[in-house]
């Protein structure tokens, strides 16, 4: 619908007025010129410039907004950082502490030549670690003794517990010191005479292997009191540390001693002159401090 | 306009494309000299580019746009002394339109004899009075309705309507060929 160029009531034909217009628009060819149209258009590009740059430099920048979280981050990492250094440090110490504690009672768990005062001496210690290797190694050499053990040897499970001992009051292994002995003794004897079967056979066994042997064999002492053989012996035969050092604890060829020189005797008679040696030399190690008869003097 | 006031430079460029040979052509038809009307030009847009933030839809853009040129065109014929020229209202709302004597300068008969009808008819519009030419051009160029020319120039409906229909009137007259 074209719209009507008169206003209503006009005494003009309406295609006059029209015609009128269109006339005038082919007359009317004025135009602004092209730097005038550039000069408005840039003015209005550089009002919008301008109103966004005041905008801008009103506006914060963007990161402040962030600046808030990011101090709390910042703070929690240094949080973080710090409990770790300080739990690290504390472990540190631990560990120091454990090491110390370790090469202060080494010596005298060697001397003891035992494992049970390891497990009294990690007892003693506070740290929950301790224990473990002494309850693995004494696993580890009760295996051992199962896999090497005759089959009519007695099961060391069967054994009490050889923490038992460490539970004692120190009156106890003093009691017990002269029972251990006896027992401990003649346990040593008969391992060290079935030793002395086994090599008469040709299964010699490694020193390793017997010193293996006869840490598993310590607990089996240990039932009627090892810790306290152990510290018996040490102070009745200070001598016994220097030979379970060398030998690493031969093995009882026999339950005593006496019966064990016979049995030496009886190898020598038998004309294995070298397995009576190597006995004599287990039983010397054995029992350092022990007088040998002058028939074994010379069976070297 | 809203659009370019919301940060839209694409949307004042259209705005200026469609009206910028229809207001220079208003501006030069109604002062008669080419330099005015670019000046005016130019500083009308520069008014709308400054009312830019202010800007609020009161009414069409267009009718805003010559409602800023007339007050342009007062402000200049005021300045050189012409504004009662200007502001010759020889029509009231109901009476017929007075005889007046043209322009010397817009003889009709001069203009037909250096123009061909078009000429004519350029010749006839700068000789109407300038309250019909106003409404001739506002309705002509700037495609204003009746009441939006009433609007722009600030006169009821009624005045709007017999400027108008006296310039037709009047032009017809002067184009007597035209029928």
């Amino acid at each position: 619908m074209t719209r009507s160029v008169l206003p209503p009531g006009s005494e003009v034909p309406e295609s006059t007025a029209s015609e009128l217009q269109a006339l005038y628009r082919e007359a009317a060819q004025a135009e602004p010129d092209a730097m005038l149209d550039r000069s408005i258009l840039d003015a209005a590009r550089a009002e919008l410039r301008g109103a966004g740059e005041t905008k801008a430099r009103r506006q914060p920048p963007w990161w402040q907004g962030w600046l808030p979280a990011a101090s709390a981050l910042a703070m929690a990492l240094v949080g973080l950082s710090v409990t770790w250094r300080v739990m690290d440090q504390q472990e540190r110490d631990l560990r120091q502490e454990m090491k110390a504690a370790e090469a202060v009672r080494g010596p005298s768990l060697e001397a003891a030549g035992s494992v049970a005062p390891a497990q009294g001496a990690a007892d003693a210690l506070p740290l929950p670690r301790a224990p473990a290797p002494v309850e693995e190694k004494s696993r580890r050499a009760e295996s051992t003794v199962v896999r090497d053990a005759p089959p009519g040897a007695p099961e060391p499970a069967a054994m009490p517990s050889p923490a038992a001992p460490a539970s004692m009051t120190p009156m106890q292994p003093v009691i017990a010191d002269e029972a251990l002995k006896k027992s401990g003794r003649a346990e040593k004897e008969n391992l060290r005479e079935r030793h002395d079967a086994s090599a008469a056979t040709g299964a010699v066994s490694s020193p390793a292997r017997q010193a293996a042997k006869l840490e598993a064999g310590s607990p089996a002492i240990g039932a009627s009191g090892s810790s306290g053989e152990t510290a018996a012996d040490s102070f009745a035969r200070p001598g016994a540390k220097a030979a379970a050092k060398s030998l690493a604890v031969p093995p009882p060829d026999a339950a005593t001693p006496e019966a064990w020189l016979t049995k030496i005797r009886e190898l020598r008679a038998a004309g294995r002159g070298a397995e009576a040696a190597q006995s004599l030399a287990r039983f010397r190690a054995r029992y350092p401090d022990f007088v040998l008869p002058s028939d074994l003097l010379d069976l070297k | 306009m809203l659009a370019w006031r919301d940060g839209d430079a694409a949307a004042f460029e259209a705005l200026y494309a469609r009206h910028r040979g229809r207001l220079l052509r208003y501006l030069l038809h109604q002062c008669g000299r080419r330099e005015q009307a670019d000046e005016m030009f130019q500083e009308i847009w520069m008014s709308v580019i400054r009312a830019r933030s202010g800007y609020e839809v009161s009414a069409k853009f267009t009718t805003w746009l010559y409602r800023i040129a007339r007050n342009r065109l007062i402000d200049g014929f005021r300045a050189r002394g012409r504004l009662a020229e200007f502001e010759v209202d020889v029509v009231d709302a109901e009476g017929d339109p007075p005889d007046y004597p043209a322009p010397a300068s817009g003889q009709p008969e001069r203009l037909l004899e250096r123009a061909q009808l078009a000429g004519r008819l350029l010749a006839a519009v700068e000789a109407l009075p300038g309250a019909q030419r106003e409404a001739f051009l506002l309705a002509t160029e700037g495609g204003l309705s009746v009441e939006e020319i009433g609007n722009a120039t600030g006169v009821g409906f009624e005045t709007a309507k017999s400027r108008l229909r006296y310039a037709y009137a009047r032009l017809r007259s002067e184009l007597g060929d035209l029928q």
